[in-house]
């Protein structure tokens, strides 16, 4: 038998995320250098980033508040595979950290990039702050990572 | 079994484009619309079905962005990646069983975040379709060709039937297309002669004493490839609405709202569900008015309810379908309580 046959196909596709008001608020909040939640006023819980209904008792989250940009490292992992970053199509240097942190003020956690490349040198319920960008766009990556204040 | 009732429904107004609402927000508009409506509460519902497409939505799980909204978290919910006329089955049997007194029903669609054209021509085969360029229009365009031919019938049919929805979606203060361009568009239809692609969600409370009860339901499914099928034939639909007709004890109903994705669709489908010419098909303007995704079927069942709970006749029939040119059609019979 002749060997079978695969077809290598290279589809793209092209996606136009809407943030939303809530999304809108966090992102543009970043372009400030300033971390925003929304806060329950039944519950009461403060998540980042905002959004419209409450994840844990599901009604409106009305509030909006700004939060300290620094918290606490409550997880941590390395990322080794070759990984291309969804906004841009270009492949992330590798290894790198990212973790969990909540922040000062808020009753979930938000993941992001670490600056430590090392997990040996990372330790849960490390304190970490948030690190801005100089020029920033009012987008994800203005939040550049977070690094330990320890 | 047990009897199935519509406690409420709740759409948004359709656009064909929500960049003021992110998915969660957009099912939050429908699902808090739909609680204002029936005076529930989270609380109350003891289950959750959606409806909508990964693909569509450019995530996987799709679900994810209307959990909360929906109030899943810690409640039993599931998916369904069809159109919601066939999640609605899933529901429906759900309170049936008696396993679940109450069950929330939503879908979503929001075609401006993706391609369409691109998402569709995903949808087909990879191998020996897909290189031809074919997608959810073009394929549209062979079946109108194929339904004029067969019926000997000129393209002006297509465009009569597009100015009768689009006079009918006018009056609904939630379709969005009240008019388009004459223009070419995947021969032998115009622009105006497709169904739009739209933003939009749709809501639903299933349980037990609503002022409308879902009586029956028929569903069928037929060969993918389009090959395998003559287009110009409404394919496994009259099997779908028999099947409903006979659940539901009801020979003829008083009004109709289908899927339509095309004007040739307005008229095939109509005559694969056996409708006289004395029911009122798509008062909505149907889907032609606006196609809002993996709610476009939903809707449909929604504007039959608030018909019939309004007195506008006591039985109805909604349609939605799945996959390309109709090869999955889901029929349901509604009939208002007396
Ligand atoms: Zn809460």
């Amino acid at each position: 038998m002749s060997e079978p046959i695969a077809v290598r196909a290279t589809p793209e596709l092209h996606f136009r995320y809407a943030a939303g008001r809530y999304g809108s608020l966090f992102l543009r909040g970043l372009g400030e250098g300033r971390i925003l939640a929304s806060r329950c006023a039944r519950c009461p819980r403060t998540l980042v980033p905002p959004r419209v209904a409450c994840t844990h008792c599901f009604g409106k989250m009305e509030e909006i508040v700004e939060v300290p940009p620094r918290g606490t490292l409550l997880a941590f992992t390395l990322v080794a595979f070759p990984f291309l970053d969804p906004f841009t199509g270009v492949q992330r240097p590798i290894p790198y950290c990212y973790g969990m942190v909540q922040f000062e003020g808020t009753d979930n956690t938000f993941q992001y990039f670490l600056s430590e490349k090392d997990p040996s040198k990372l330790r849960v319920g490390q304190r970490v702050e948030a690190v801005f960008n100089e020029v920033r766009k009012g987008e994800l990556g203005d939040l550049l990572h977070f690094r330990a204040l320890e | 079994m047990k009897p199935v009732s519509i406690l409420g429904v709740a759409q948004t107004k359709h656009c064909a484009r929500r960049d003021d609402a992110n998915y969660m927000e957009l099912a939050f508009e429908v699902i808090q619309d739909l609680f204002r409506k029936t005076g529930w509460s989270h609380d109350r519902v003891d289950t959750i079905i959606s409806a909508s497409s990964d693909f569509w939505d450019g995530r996987t799980i799709s679900e994810i962005a209307i959990q909360d909204p929906a109030g899943a978290p810690g409640k039993s919910a599931s998916k369904v990646s069809m159109d919601g006329a066939f999640a609605l089955i899933y529901a429906a049997a759900r309170i049936a069983s008696g396993a679940f007194k109450t069950c929330l029903v939503v879908a979503h669609g929001k075609a401006s975040e993706g391609e369409p054209r691109a998402i569709a021509n995903a949808g087909f085969d990879p191998l020996f379709q897909r290189p031809i360029g074919i997608d959810d229009h073009t394929a549209l365009g062979l079946q109108a060709r194929r339904f004029l031919e067969k019926r000997g019938m000129l393209g002006s049919v297509l465009a009569e039937a597009a100015a009768q929805s689009a006079a009918a979606a006018a009056k609904n203060p939630n379709a969005h297309r009240r008019a388009a361009k004459h223009v070419l568009a995947a021969d032998p239809l115009h622009e105006d002669e497709i169904a739009p692609d739209s933003d939009g969600a749709c809501a639903l409370l299933l349980g037990e004493g609503g002022p409308v009860e879902l009586a029956g339901f028929g569903c069928a499914t037929d060969a993918h490839q389009l090959g395998e099928r003559d287009l110009g034939d409404p394919g496994v639909l009259p099997r779908a609405s028999l099947e409903a007709h006979r659940m539901a004890g009801v020979r003829e109903v008083d009004v109709a709202e289908i899927h339509d994705a095309s004007s040739a669709q307005t008229l095939l489908w109509r005559e694969g569900l056996g409708l006289p010419e004395r029911v009122a098909l798509n008062p909505s303007g149907g889907a032609m008015g606006a196609q809002p995704g993996f709610a476009t079927g939903l809707v449909r069942v929604a504007e039959v309810c608030e018909r019939l709970a309004r007195g506008e006749g006591r039985t109805g029939l909604a349609h939605g379908m799945t996959g390309f040119v109709g090869q999955a059609h889901c029929v349901w019979i509604l009939r208002r309580r007396s």
